[in-house]
């Protein structure tokens, strides 16, 4: 009982997912549980690949400083470095989303006492993190007023209203993402962009090995080339620079379909949540489709 | 997409992407280091306006991005059909004042 001293919204949200579990269907409950954890899960995912892009827009800008002799010391470092650090902060509160969600599945499918309340005060911690959202980021009022409304309906005992004040924090999550989709592609493009002129560069000045554009067909027969010729090498720079284009564009269409497919997920997880708040049938209770698109460029981005 | 941003973004790539070009124009040391300054605060100007939300219903920033979008107009046609090679980096440090202008505008939430 100690750390739920510790947590002192954990008996709230006990109630709270009580609720979920024994006044409503229970089928509903535990597939919206479920289907929070696989959305805040690739939530967690994309941003970790926008930071970790981040980071490399930072080492690709010092390689231009080498390269092309474009400045770019500690001040110009500075924003980059702030901008992921406030990605960051979006991937801790996806994070926690999926821990609360995960913890909801296991509220849900426990009957010992003992596990639902270590469940409930980890829940309530995690609420606590998620509630606490850092200062003066651009987080919607509106997810920091629906954490405050959640916790006071679940220190009133307002069970339905409280399932309520959480579908009000998962739109406000929606609404969060959708402001700032436009910058997440603005980063993800401007890393692409950043990569292809660092690349260009290094293959005019021939420091890229053009062997490699020979492996498809050498490959499936074991074979390896030789160093080509100089003239060889000439047209295969040229096939290099084309294939890069080329990539990079399908790779900025590939990061504009996560995102939109990333919202979409969040949206049916926001209205699926909304059906359980008010107490209406899910027809739907498998995770979104869209959530294997952003899955697939988080993973093309490690 | 946030205006500001997109134009911004916008900026700077076409300076950057334009800097072999430009380089190839004979400019001298001098004007090679001003364009190459004039690119790097360009990508300043796009990460401090990334970094923060712009207020893009504030009139004044409206009219820098009205102006900052004929500047790149202007620049990408001056780009494209390179003559004086002092006037393009004229023409450059005039649209990225007014993106820093515009950065400047940024205001932390």
């Amino acid at each position: 009982m100690g750390s739920l001293r510790k947590s002192p919204f954990s008996v709230g949200l006990l109630l709270l997912f009580s609720c979920f579990c024994a006044c409503k269907v229970s089928d509903d409950a535990v597939a919206a549980a479920q289907q929070m954890t696989a959305t805040a899960t690739a939530l967690t995912s994309y941003y970790a690949a926008i930071a970790d892009s981040l980071t490399d827009t930072i080492a690709l800008n010092e390689l231009d400083a080498t390269l092309s002799k474009i400045p770019f010391d500690s001040a110009e470092r500075k924003p980059i470095e702030e901008t992921r650090s406030e990605i960051l902060k979006r991937k801790d509160l996806a994070q926690s989303l999926a821990k609360l969600a995960s913890g909801m599945t296991r509220l849900s499918v426990s009957t010992a006492p003992a596990d639902v309340q270590t469940a409930a005060a980890s829940l309530g911690n995690e609420l606590v993190s998620v509630k606490a959202l850092p200062g003066g980021s651009p987080v919607p009022d509106a997810l920091g007023k629906a954490g405050n409304l959640l916790l006071r309906l679940i220190q009133q005992r307002k069970e339905k209203d409280a399932a309520q004040a959480m579908d009000q924090t998962l739109a406000a999550m929606v609404a969060l993402f959708e402001k700032e989709e436009p910058t997440y592609d603005s980063i993800a493009r401007t890393h692409l962009f950043q990569a292809s002129q660092v690349a260009t560069d290094l293959i005019s000045r021939k420091a890229v090995d053009p062997t490699s554009m020979l492996t498809p067909a050498l490959k499936p027969f074991g074979l390896t080339a030789l160093q080509p010729d100089p003239q060889f090498q000439q047209a295969l720079r040229q096939l290099e620079l084309t294939r890069l284009q080329s990539t990079a564009q399908d790779s900025t269409q590939h990061e504009i379909e996560a995102s939109a497919a990333m919202l979409s997920a969040l949206q049916e997880m926001s209205s699926r949540v909304h059906l359980l708040a008010t107490e209406k049938p899910m027809p739907i209770r498998g995770n979104p489709f869209s959530l294997k698109t952003v899955e697939s460029w988080a993973n093309s981005m490690i | 997409m946030n205006p500001s941003v997109e134009a911004l973004e916008n900026q700077y790539i076409l300076l950057r992407g334009s800097l072999s070009t430009l380089i190839g124009q004979g400019a001298t040391d001098a004007q090679q280091s001003q364009l190459r300054s004039a690119i790097a605060k360009s990508r300043d100007n796009y990460w401090l306006a990334t970094r923060r939300i712009l207020h893009d219903d504030d009139p004044e920033v409206a009219s820098l991005v009205s102006q900052m979008n004929t500047e790149q107009l202007s620049l990408d046609a001056t780009i494209k059909n390179l003559g004086d090679i002092s006037k393009v980096l004229n023409a450059i440090t005039k649209a990225v004042d007014i993106g820093s202008q515009l950065a400047a505008k940024a205001v932390a939430l």
